[in-house]
């Protein structure tokens, strides 16, 4: 199996973005590198409020699950050992990722989330916003996800698939004859 | 991505709120809501091709959107 590289991002628990002072926080990533990780980014606060860091890391046989796990216990030994000798305490591990490099492609090229408002909801189905207000009413139909001031917001990836599974009929539904006068 | 389309990431996530700051070892992202700092290596760009992902993984852990 051919040499690889794994991306890994470690969250430890703490008190903030403020709790460790950012000159500290510099050096723990330059620490890092002297200790092999390649590209190290650092940071603090997010969900679990405590320093962090994203980085490289060179392995044997990229998605190997036992060099995997062996790149986990690599990683963290490394991250360790560099919050220890920048003087970061740690209070626990919050969450470890380990990323394949074709997996990290993957990822950073998926677009975000996009959003649309009735009169977009409208184009994208090729309808009009009264029509949309109907379809509202119909299984199948997604559910918006917020409701603001402005009104209901949906998000395209749940049209989307709404629209595909959609069976659409051309032309205005048939009304019912009228009943004959006695 | 490129690790020379930093100035893109960089001038993205300041339009979506994020403050920049000068620091001796590069640059700090500051979260909009605050709750998240970003320390970004100077030196460590030459280090790895992937350096910049690195760094747009970390972001989008406080709401940065990319491909802007």
């Amino acid at each position: 199996m051919e040499d690889g590289y794994v991306s890994v991002s470690i969250e430890t628990w703490g008190a903030g973005p403020d709790s460790i002072d950012e000159d500290v926080m510099g050096e723990l990533g330059t620490i890092l590198e002297d200790l092999g990780a390649t590209g190290a980014v650092t940071g603090i606060g997010g969900l679990a409020g405590g320093a962090g860091a994203t980085f490289g890391l060179e392995l044997d046989g990229e998605g190997d699950p036992d060099n995997l796990s062996h790149s986990c216990g690599q990683a963290l030994e490394m991250f360790l050992t560099a919050c220890e000798k920048a003087g970061i305490p740690i209070e626990g591990i919050a969450n470890i990722e380990i990323t394949t490099e074709r997996y990290l492609e993957l990822d950073l090229e998926r677009e975000p989330e996009r959003f649309a408002g009735l009169h977009e909801v409208a184009e994208f189905l090729g309808v009009s916003k009264q029509r949309v207000a109907e379809l509202r009413g119909r299984p199948g139909f997604p559910a918006p996800v917020a409701e603001l001031a402005a009104g209901p917001v949906w998000t395209v990836s749940s049209l989307s698939r709404f629209l595909s599974e959609w069976p659409r009929r051309p032309g205005r539904p048939r009304t019912r004859p009228a009943a004959k006068a006695v | 991505m490129d690790n020379k389309d930093y100035r893109k990431v960089r001038n993205a996530a300041m339009e979506q709120g994020w403050r920049v700051a000068s620091t001796k070892h590069g640059e700090t992202f500051l979260a909009p809501d605050g709750r998240m700092k970003v320390m970004v290596h100077r030196l460590h760009a030459s280090s790895d091709p992937r350096a910049l992902d690195h760094i747009v993984r970390r972001l989008k852990r406080a709401g940065f959107r990319w491909p802007a």
